[in-house]
């Protein structure tokens, strides 16, 4: 078991350096710089050169690489051009509001998902299943940011329940700590929506195929003979050995949320990663793009590395195996 | 399970009701006044502001020699006593002497002298500060060797006087004069090279009508009275936000909520909507200071970058100024004004904006939209359809170009697709491209690009030269290259006289030149709609800057707190 | 999907077998109502289709009408439509010659031979498929406009759907026949003539262009039209403009996903064949690849390559390769390890032979499943990417610039956003029908 861990450690970090030296080099072949940002009519020359030069900018690509990586590894991650002050400061103030929409979205997601898949096992074949089953295809298949547009169309345009964007409201901070949290709650639940919806409808299409599957195995029919409710069948026997897989899946998804769900993100003004790194990428501010890289990458890498040691822990056979 | 599901919504109920109720009571007794930014305000030092919020910001903290207004009637720039109690004119116009007030006083209660104006200016022309104000210095006599040394050309005469030794006249001089002024006890501490490197809105002890209270990055700014200010006094209101809101309609419903009292750059439509709306907010609009352009590069901008700047050659396309007039011509720059603007924006015909009444040219009327004309223009030109494929050719080289246009901007695509159509009608095939930012404007300096769309804010002072000088070398800024004599005679002559009336011919004269050669095809003045909540009292919103004469709001209480 | 289900769930099959009749039923009318509404367009496009070639071998003239890309657009769609009519009046011919021909397609259709409901999803996702290829191909004879044609800003912005217009036709001047021009280029010109010059701009009572146009010159011709999914906030009509976007949208994808198919397969059977340290190698770049978050990976492409369709492309097969290499991959070593590659390599047989006898037939299948699922991710990657503003640039229509552009009047004008979303999601359906039902069959066949 430790062989494994400490394996699928090292191939993570490497993997991870691996990622960061791309983005370093990539980033650097881009035409056009951050001192851009400062030309305007009345700017002279000399000060963008000054600008680039006070940034370290003008050394040698491989000097800058090394300089960065030297500093990542002491927890400084060098000074954003844009927002002018640390890159550890710019991303902090960002991922809290990735992640509160990411966790929130998983864990709509698999409520919705588990409860319906688990309604759709529990009634097989009937109408209502059949009824769920497709619209679940149907809703798994939609494209998260028409899910928005419309839910933005429905709630926020039109019938003005829900705000359109931004975590929180004027004046929030008068509010007393019970009242902020829940009007930053108030601002989640479109954004979390629409990401969960295609999320929950896989997830639910997902379990009840394994709920199905795991429905007509032996120790079931032993269960049902001797007794045994149905409600406790599929939540004490079927439910842990279908919901193994799901594991994966479900792991997969949040470290893609947390790396920052661009385009839900920009459809709803909401101040993540996604748009942070976009906006970086755009002004070429390398030191936020490679910080915001770094971030994302171990996110999903150790979302990963997380979901296969959940996997092997309760699925005995993966452990031999490997 | 189900009944802990029914107490959970009640809970959530009974809080979301007593969350709404959470307006009364709160802003009660010299309540604050909001205003809602697009980006975060960042770093106020004069030194380095780049964004307008910014710059205001670091005008209401920070003094000034001078105070400038607007007159709106004449279109001129007035200049009133601030730091300075008065000035008089030295040495045949070119040198200029201040008797700073005597009891201005810094936060920290030191006296502001003159010796800090000229620690100030000389930190606005190191280029180890590389402030982006540097250009501001140009003026200013040189030294033996040719350079500028604020030393040297910022003289403080006694802790109460101070004299600006300039070149020669010219008109901006007391613009120039009217920069930031910084304490100079609180920031020669620190070696020069690093003054870009502290943490921002650091020290920023000023001595003007507000100073910093509070800064949260990212979400809002915060200023408070400064309670010992005579540059002229203290502010009035109790706090002056400014509440960082990145998404437009988000700004807008807080504006219609009442939870922000101001908000600038609504969009055309919605400022109609909230002045017919007759409620809480009204509209104020600021002339058009800022003006959009097709730009069309009137020479060979491959040829002038391959020989480095040496070789000048008309453009095939856009060389000739018959060719720009059909174009002007062929696009309806009136109804996208009406479309796009509505009353928030004029049709413009050139680059002097209406706001200057004292040297606008109003006989000037803008091309008519007229494809016919521009057709026989055109075909007066040598542009016919030979072989029947819908495009314009002339010695086998098609009337067909991309149109660049900076990506993200909702106003110049929209505009670029209506060119792009009414130019096909004529038959010119357009090629729209979306470039980044950063780059668009690299390369647009580099006169890589044919045509593009852009836009410029006019300087308040008429100083045209950067846009329309002849050598190209000397104005970057010229992005047309539009090199002509008798405009160059005119900038040369228009920039000794300091008075305007002078001057008024001249510039009329240059804008007749203007409307004849087409340089570009300009499309309309943009006015810049504020939404102001009327509970805000004082003077209004002028050209200035929207919070330039915040000092003197107040605000004017309601009971039961602002509408929803 | 067990026995135990199967007889409740007939209900569904009977619903999707009908669905697949009502379907191509509806193909079929829509066709003809088109082919009447567009009768003249359709005509000229075919007359010139068939004429160019013939003027072409016959000399007459310069070759510019061969090669311009309007006209070859036309002349595309219309063999595509030329196609569909002899398709659909061969069907029609058939199932009155012989009614036995039309049993087994009609089985084919409701999936006896197939398998009940899954061939029943299938033929639905296969005949919606063809529905959108038909769409994309004819797409100047389906949708009413060109996607560009524009109004009177005034009065034509942001209309709702099922509004009316006035379209009027602005003809230019035509070219003057040259003396002694035979009857067949002349024939062909007028065609082509007619294609190219089909300009329309859109009015509505009340505004000032429209007072000057009807009482202008003339000969200019304007009928009255319908908006069916409104216009946007240049004045374009949408309908037009998603049918066009369809063309953009599913090109770009289908473009990516053959370069995905091509290097997936190349990475795939490379690790596969060769395993060890070649495997673990092109593995580890996978992983790498995977961990790369997509969209970060699609700015950053863009940043590098401009804003363009090739862009497009390559972005979305640089991220849309790596499920298609692990499929791949893990077919080839479970036919590796069959019983008859072994024999077939002892037994001398070349390694070509072995590749294309034995390799092929097992690992394109699942490629090819891989792709279609992968078409439908790529599409759906198109219009985020669009939507952004980082995809295919306006005023070039694509489903997801559309809905991007529809963003800022979401308030007052929401049909610009959903119209064309409708459409990614009902395509994006359609593809994960046909790879689970086809799944399905093979799994059970």
């Amino acid at each position: 078991m430790t062989a494994f861990v400490a394996k699928r450690i090292a191939s993570s970090l490497l993997l991870l350096l691996g990622l960061v030296t791309v983005v370093f080099v990539i980033m650097r072949l881009l035409p056009g710089d951050p001192a851009a940002l400062f030309i305007t009519p009345t700017v002279p020359r000399q000060v963008a050169d000054r600008i680039r030069e006070q940034f370290g900018l003008d050394q040698p690509v491989l000097v800058q690489y090394l300089q960065w990586l030297w500093n990542a590894l002491q927890g400084r991650l060098g000074f954003s051009l844009v927002h002018q002050k640390e890159v550890g400061q710019v991303i902090a103030a960002a991922f809290p509001h990735t992640a509160a929409l990411a966790i929130t979205a998983v864990l709509l997601e698999i409520a919705g998902g588990v409860s319906i898949g688990t309604l759709c096992a529990r009634f097989r074949g009937r109408f209502l299943d059949r009824l769920i089953s497709s619209s679940a295809l149907v809703l798994y298949t939609l494209p998260t940011f028409w899910v928005g547009v419309l839910l933005l169309a429905a709630f926020s345009y039109g019938l003005g329940l829900l705000p359109p964007s931004q975590t929180h409201s004027i004046g929030a901070e008068t509010l007393g700590i019970f009242g902020y949290v829940l009007d930053y709650v108030v601002h989640l639940i479109l954004p979390a929506v629409a990401l969960a919806i295609p999320g929950a409808a896989g997830v639910a299409r997902y379990l009840r195929t394994g709920l199905v599957s795991a429905l007509d195995q032996e120790y079931v029919t032993a269960a049902r003979s001797m007794g045994v409710s149905e409600r406790k069948i599929l939540t004490s026997y079927a439910l842990p050995n279908a919901a193994i897989p799901l594991i994966t899946v479900v792991g997969l998804d949040i470290g893609t949320l947390l790396a920052g769900a661009l385009v839900v993100e920009t459809l709803f003004s909401w101040p993540g990663m996604g748009r942070l790194t976009v906006l970086a990428i755009f002004s070429r501010d390398y030191p936020l793009v490679a910080g915001c890289a770094l971030l994302s990458g171990t996110m999903v890498v150790a979302a990963n590395f997380i979901a296969d040691l959940l996997y092997a822990i309760f699925d005995p056979r993966i452990r031999i195996v490997s | 399970m189900p009944r802990i599901i029914r107490g959970t919504v009640l809970i959530i109920l009974v809080t979301a009701l007593a969350a709404c109720t959470r307006q009364s009571g709160q802003q009660g007794g010299g309540a604050p006044v909001t205003i809602a930014i697009e980006g975060d305000a960042g770093n106020c030092n004069p030194l380095f502001t780049t964004e307008v919020t910014a710059n205001e910001i670091s005008e209401l903290i920070f003094p000034a020699l001078v105070s400038s207004e607007f007159d709106t009637s004449s279109g001129r720039l007035t200049f009133g006593p601030m730091l300075a109690s008065s000035w008089e004119e030295r040495s045949g116009g070119r040198d200029l002497l201040f008797h700073l007030r005597t009891d201005a006083r810094w936060e920290d209660g030191l006296r502001v002298t003159a010796r800090d104006v000229q620690f100030s200016y000389e930190l606005y022309g190191d280029p180890d500060v590389a402030s982006v104000r540097q250009g501001s210095l140009d003026g200013l006599r040189k030294t033996k060797q040719g350079t500028i040394d604020a030393s040297q050309s910022v003289e403080p005469l006694d802790d109460s006087t101070v004299v600006f030794h300039f070149e020669k006249t010219y008109p901006g001089m007391l613009f120039d004069a009217g920069l930031p002024i910084l304490p100079a006890h609180v920031f020669d501490t620190t070696p020069r090279k690093e003054l870009r490197s502290l943490p921002p809105n650091a020290r920023l002890i000023g001595a003007g009508p507000f100073t910093l209270d509070r800064w949260e990055p990212m979400q809002n700014l915060t200023l408070r009275p400064d309670s010992s200010s005579v540059l002229p006094k203290p502010a009035a209101l109790r706090r002056l936000i400014f509440r960082v809101i990145p998404d437009y309609q988000a700004r807008l419903a807080h504006l219609k909520a009442g939870e922000v009292d101001i908000m600038a750059g609504l969009k055309p439509e919605d400022a109609r909507q909230i002045a017919g709306e007759k409620g809480a907010v009204s509209v104020v609009s600021i002339p058009g200071r800022r003006y959009h352009f097709i730009g069309w590069n009137n020479i060979d901008g491959e040829a002038y970058g391959k020989s480095g700047g040496k070789t000048i050659r008309a453009h095939p396309l856009f060389g000739s100024a018959q060719v720009r007039r059909a174009l002007t011509h062929a696009i309806n720059r009136e109804e996208m004004t009406k479309a796009f603007l509505g009353e928030y924006g004029r049709e413009a015909v050139g680059p002097v904006s209406p706001m200057f009444r004292w040297a606008y040219n109003d006989t000037l009327r803008p091309l008519a939209f007229d494809p016919r004309l521009a057709s026989s223009l055109l075909a007066g030109e040598g542009w016919k359809d030979t072989d029947g494929d819908g495009i314009l050719e002339k010695r086998n080289r098609k009337f067909s170009f991309e149109l660049k246009v900076p990506a993200g901007d909702e106003l110049r695509s929209r505009v670029a697709t209506v060119v792009e159509e009414q130019l096909r009608a004529v038959g010119i095939e357009v090629r729209i491209e979306q470039v980044e930012k950063s780059v668009f404007w690299q390369d647009l300096m580099q006169k890589k690009y044919d045509a593009w769309i852009a836009g410029f804010e006019v300087p308040l002072q008429m100083m045209l030269d950067e846009f329309w000088g002849s050598d190209l070398e000397k104005y970057p800024f010229n992005l047309v290259s539009f090199q002509n004599k008798r405009v160059d005679e005119i900038l040369a002559a228009a920039e000794g006289r300091v008075r305007e009336e002078e001057t008024s011919h001249l510039w009329k004269e240059f804008q007749s030149i203007i409307q004849r050669e087409q340089p570009c095809t300009f499309l309309f003045w943009v006015d810049t709609p504020v939404g102001v909540n009327k509970r805000v009292q004082g003077p209004s919103i002028g050209v200035l800057g929207i919070t330039q004469q915040a000092w003197q709001w107040s605000v004017e209480e309601k009971n039961g707190g602002p509408g929803r | 999907m067990n026995a135990a289900g199967a007889e409740g769930k007939d209900s569904l099959g009977e619903f999707w077998r009908w669905a697949a009749v009502v379907l191509t039923a509806g193909w079929v009318l829509i066709y003809i109502f088109l082919s009447i509404i567009h009768s003249r367009v359709i005509c000229s496009g075919l007359v010139s289709l068939l004429l160019a070639p013939v003027a072409f071998l016959a000399r007459a003239g310069s070759t510019d009408y061969l090669w311009n890309t309007a006209l070859l657009d036309y002349r595309c769609a219309a063999a595509v439509w030329l196609g569909s009519g002899i398709f659909i009046v061969a069907c029609a011919t058939g199932a009155a010659v012989r009614w036995k021909w039309t049993q087994v397609f009609l089985q084919f259709i409701g999936g006896k031979k197939a398998g009940g409901r899954e061939g029943a999803v299938l033929s639905f996702g296969v005949c919606a498929a063809a529905g959108f290829l038909l769409l994309a191909a004819a797409a100047p004879f389906v949708a009413p406009f060109d996607a560009n044609a524009q109004g009177d800003l005034a009065t034509t912005r942001e209309l709702r759907p099922l509004s009316n217009g006035i379209a009027w036709e602005i003809s230019r001047a035509v070219r003057e026949a040259p003396a002694g021009e035979a009857v067949l280029v002349r024939a062909l010109r007028d065609a082509d003539e007619y294609l190219l010059h089909r300009h329309v701009r859109f009015t509505r009572p009340g505004s000032i262009e429209y007072e000057t146009m009807l009482h202008g010159e003339a000969g200019l011709r304007a009928h009255r039209v319908v908006f069916l999914f409104g216009t946007d906030a240049v004045g374009r009509d949408l309908l037009s403009r998603v049918v066009y976007g369809t063309r953009v949208s599913l090109g770009v994808g289908a473009a990516a996903v053959l370069v995905s198919l091509l290097i997936g397969c190349i990475v795939g059977f490379l690790a596969g064949a060769f395993s060890g340290f070649v495997d673990r190698v092109l593995m580890s770049g996978v992983d790498l690849a995977l961990s790369i978050p997509s969209l970060f990976l699609a700015v950053t492409l863009v940043a590098f390559l401009g804003r363009s369709s090739l862009t497009t492309v390559v972005v979305l097969a640089v991220t849309g390769w790596m499920a298609i290499a692990r499929l791949v991959r893990g077919e080839v070593m479970k036919v590796r390890e069959q019983e008859f590659v072994l024999a077939a390599k002892l037994l001398g047989v070349s390694q070509g032979r072995i590749i294309v006898a034995h390799f092929m037939p097992n690992v394109l299948p699942v490629a090819l499943t891989a792709s279609v699922l992968q078409l439908g991710n790529a599409v759906l990657g198109e219009a985020a990417l669009s939507f952004l503003g980082l995809g295919i640039q306006p005023p070039t229509p694509s489903w997801g610039n559309i809905i991007g552009e529809g963003m800022t009047s979401l308030g007052s004008a929401p049909w610009i956003g959903i119209f064309p979303g409708a459409a990614v999601s009902v395509l994006a359906l359609v593809s994960h029908l046909i790879v689970e039902s086809s799944q399905e069959i093979a799994a059970r066949g």
